[in-house]
């Protein structure tokens, strides 16, 4: 690696160290300005009205025991300040360690939105590559007409569509959550795949419907590129021009779309999770912003970001390896 | 080629490996008993069960979460106010009127100032351990110095252990009575704990577990399946009043009304429970044409009010009041407020239901002839031809009204805002909504610090409906000693006086007296305006079950109900 490299890379991991920092501070304050006091969610909203007009030293001591009574700066500081020892507090609502709750609740939305992604990029390359190796032709109108059809629809109401067909009028799904309960082993296994069937078939739709016109396009650029035509007039054929030449320059940017797709994982999707009714990332961040649980939210924002950050990293890596123009600097220094 | 080929397959191999290895372990929580398979929970009682006998397993929606296993856990908290784990001293009946649970009786002392709980002997805990005097005094004085003074434990001063079966709690003013329906639904935490598990415990908040569960109401608490979100409760054996015939009760736990109607839907649950909340009237349709479900219609005991400041030079004139009250659309409010399923208010405030609930004061009714009439009369006339009438001195008279802050029913005060402005305008009050109280701090700021709002569109909770009436919210002071403190702004001293009466009432027939008086003032001095009476629905399987109790307000899934369900 070489003089230039070494800077280039190592500036890039500043600029993300600086990144996470930054928006830790921003998420930080940003909550704070939030509509709603905390307080009025951990002692019912009728004793708070009460504690304010007739006990308002009652409240001040809460402010205190939970640290709320300092001033934005102090509170900003001791934030910073366990953050540096990996405390990411407790949550205010029961006391339960933040990190607990995110690890908890990361795994599922993993289980979730994993395999969803997986099979949206699998499957988007293909009918992407597809579409766009034989645009104009049937296959093609079809597969980006009702790609554009799911990507014109929002996720909560394909999932709201979802529900209604599989749920109601055909019986095939539950109504929601991850398991039915009281199973293990392979009927555990049965159970939950039969839960996850309709969310993650909803959300690989909606992921899927996003990815095929980015393939499709990537491949009908490349096939109309002077190599693409240099191999034809060499008379190589059409699948290898496909495989050794379309496909592999239209893929880098994908790769760019897959990671950061890996990186949102994390946050989880906040609407399908309520609708579905599966306690991950999403439904965690939608009652945090609900109770101005601030521990809980700082905690998920800021893992959020940090995830957002590696994959944008995994990103550069992957598409330096992939592409010895963006490995070399070609592109980045003009 | 070759390597595209195997990018595919790879790729396809670790989307089904993720699949399988995400789908293939069981669950690490491994809560539920193993007899809690999904068929058994999702199930009616199989067709071998006898007609009249006891129900083996209930499933119960409701949207709450179940994030610990302790007091504070939001299910359990409102689980106590029907002494579900945790029972209380004392509970409300159907009609919302206190009658003894842990205790055998009470007696309040003549001048109110204490009351004293009688037990049975053989009441135990949940771990087998038996319960005593010092449990109740080792709780009520955790209330007391930890949990801080909640609405109802202002009322407490101290506890006093009489013998082995009685404990006396004194008061701070003669307000007993009120005190038991107020320690009923207190805040989280307030609950009777066993002081063998509890007495070290430091911070209250932070001890969960088993341990933490330890009651003494009818139901055992099981486990929580965190995946299938089920909170699984067995009855207990040993409960004092005897086990009730619901054998297990399992809650699933959903994230929105909606999911409960499709829960019906699909026949995963038998019945609600939501304190305070059923479902809305727009729900029925979706529920009405399901067989074997009865809608469980209840009224709302508590209702949306137009609240007047009597810090407000323009609000303090009654003639004013009497004009907004005839101006408003009562009709309009109370579609605006829950459509078909909201009739208007009465003239009392006071929603039908609650005890002392006035039947003869009418309903409210627009009259903006009426209106015009009270207005021209006091001297609100238009002085400089704008359309909006002057105050009598002629200068400019604008009324603000101010729709609370809440963020489950922010929107609904807005609507209801947006009406009343409309409406007062159509008399020529220039009326205007108050665009800064749209965040909590504005709201708090304007209502409960600064009182400088001049109507306000807020609402009596259900709770406070039941517990001390809608007055709460609209006195300043009242009280025996005159040092209770409350939200509202007004302290006319014969409104103080019969609120007084309310919170002083030795027993259920004084305070229903007492209320029945508030109702008379508040509709002849327009304190307040009810904007709607709306129903809620709290719907129950009638094809599989019989015998069902309800709670005024509440719905089938009541402390009775777990004593006298059977099967159909």
């Amino acid at each position: 690696m070489s003089g230039n490299h070494v800077i280039r890379y190592g500036g890039r991991l500043l600029v993300y160290a600086l990144t996470i920092w930054f928006v830790a501070s921003f998420n930080f304050f940003l909550i704070r300005f939030m509509p709603g006091d905390p307080l009025e969610h951990l002692v019912g909203e009728e004793d708070y009205l009460y504690l304010t007009t007739a006990h308002p030293e009652v409240l001040a001591e809460l402010e205190t025991a939970y640290g709320l009574d300092g001033s934005l700066f102090q509170q900003y500081r001791t934030y910073l300040f366990h953050l540096a020892r990996g405390d990411l507090g407790q949550s205010y609502k029961n006391g339960v360690p933040v990190l607990t709750l995110i690890l908890q609740r990361l795994a599922r939305t993993f289980r979730l939105i994993l395999p969803a992604v997986v099979l949206a990029g699998a499957l988007g390359i293909v009918l992407g590559a597809a579409a766009g190796w034989k645009a104009g032709s049937r296959l093609d109108r079809w597969i980006s007409g009702i790609s554009l059809v799911i990507y014109s629809i929002p996720g909560y109401c394909l999932g709201m569509l979802g529900l209604m067909i599989f749920c109601f009028w055909l019986g095939w799904a539950p109504t929601g959550g991850i398991s039915s309960g009281g199973l293990t082993g392979a009927a555990y296994a049965k159970d939950a795949l039969w839960h996850m069937a309709l969310p993650a078939g909803v959300l690989t739709l909606s992921k899927l419907s996003y990815n095929i016109p980015l393939m499709r396009s990537g491949v009908l650029e490349a096939r109309e590129a002077d190599y693409t035509l240099t191999a034809r007039a060499k008379g190589v054929r059409s699948a290898q021009i496909l495989f050794c030449h379309v496909l592999p320059n239209a893929a880098v940017p994908m790769i760019a779309v897959y990671t950061m797709q890996l990186g949102l994982i994390v946050s989880g999707s906040m609407m399908l999770e309520r609708l579905f009714n599966w306690d991950g990332m999403g439904l965690l961040v939608y009652k945090a912003i609900n109770g101005n649980d601030y521990p809980v939210l700082q905690g998920s924002l800021l893992v959020l970001t940090v995830c957002v950050v590696l994959s944008n990293l995994l990103s550069d890596v992957l598409c330096a390896l992939f592409d010895p123009r963006i490995r070399d600097g070609v592109w980045d220094e003009g | 080629m070759k390597l595209w080929k195997r990018f595919f397959g790879l790729a396809l191999c670790i989307a089904l490996m993720v699949s399988l290895a995400a789908c293939g372990s069981p669950s690490e929580e491994g809560g539920a008993s193993p007899d809690a398979s999904p068929e058994e929970s999702q199930t009616p009682p199989d067709a071998a069960s006898v007609s009249g006998s006891e129900v083996e397993l209930l499933n119960v929606g409701c949207i709450y979460e179940f994030d610990v296993e302790s007091p504070y856990c939001d299910l359990i908290k409102y689980l106590s106010y029907d002494s579900f784990m945790y029972a209380n001293l004392v509970r409300y009946d159907a009609n919302n009127e206190v009658v003894p649970c842990l205790c055998e009786r009470y007696e309040i002392a003549e001048d109110g100032t204490a009351v004293t709980f009688y037990f049975k002997d053989g009441i135990r805990w949940h771990d087998g351990e038996p319960l005593t005097m010092e449990d109740i005094e080792f709780s009520l004085n955790l209330w007391l110095n930890v949990l801080k003074p909640s609405v109802a434990l202002r009322y407490m001063k101290d506890v006093e252990v009489l013998d082995e079966t009685s404990i006396r709690v004194n008061m701070q003013s003669s307000c007993a009575y009120v005190f038991l329906r107020h320690m009923i639904m207190s805040s989280a935490g307030c609950v009777i704990y066993p002081k063998h598990i509890w007495e070290g415990v430091e911070d209250l908040k932070s001890f969960t577990g088993k341990e933490a569960m330890i009651g003494c109401g009818p139901y055992v608490y099981e486990s929580y399946d965190s995946e299938a979100k089920i909170a699984y409760f067995n009855r207990f054996e040993d409960y004092h009043e005897g086990a009730p015939s619901v054998k297990r009760i399992a809650f699933h736990l959903y994230e929105s009304p909606e999911s409960v109607v499709m829960a019906y839907k699909n026949r995963e649950i038998d019945c609600m429970f939501q304190y305070a909340a059923g479902l809305a009237g727009v729900y029925v349709p979706a529920l009405q044409g399901l067989d074997g479900l009865d809608i469980g219609e209840e009224v709302n005991l508590g209702s949306p009010i137009l609240e007047f400041n009597f810090k407000d030079t323009l609000t303090q004139d009654l003639e004013l009041r009497k004009a907004v009250y005839s101006a408003l659309d009562y009709e309009l409010l109370a579609a605006a407020n829950g459509g078909e399923y909201c009739v208007p208010g009465g003239r009392g405030v006071i929603s039908p239901g609650n005890i002392g609930y006035a039947e003869d004061l009418p309903a409210n009714c627009q009259d903006v002839e009426e209106a015009k009439r009270l207005l021209d009369a006091a001297g609100y006339t238009d002085q400089n031809g704008d359309g909006f009438r002057e105050n009598r001195d002629g200068a400019e008279m604008r009324i603000m009204v101010s729709p609370a802050y809440s963020a489950s029913k922010g929107t609904l005060y807005q609507r209801l805002a947006e009406v009343v402005v409309r409406d007062l305008q159509n008399v020529g009050l220039n009326a205007y909504l108050d665009e800064n109280v749209s965040n909590s701090d504005a709201w708090k700021a304007r209502f409960s610090q600064n009182k400088d709002f001049q109507i306000a569109i807020t609402s009596c909770s259900q709770g406070v409906a039941i517990i001390d009436t809608v007055n709460q919210g609209l006195v300043e002071k009242a009280g025996s000693d005159g040092t209770l403190t409350w939200n509202g702004t007004n302290d006319t001293p014969e409104y103080v006086e019969i609120f007084s009466k309310i919170i002083d009432s030795k027993n259920p027939e004084e305070y229903a007296a007492a209320a029945d008086e508030s109702q008379r003032y508040l509709a002849e001095e327009m304190v307040a305006i009810s904007l709607g009476v709306e129903s809620m629905f709290y719907p129950y399987n009638i094809a599989d079950y019989t015998d069902w109790s309800f709670r005024s307000g509440n719905g089938a899934f009541s402390y009775d109900t777990w004593f006298t369900l059977k099967i159909k």
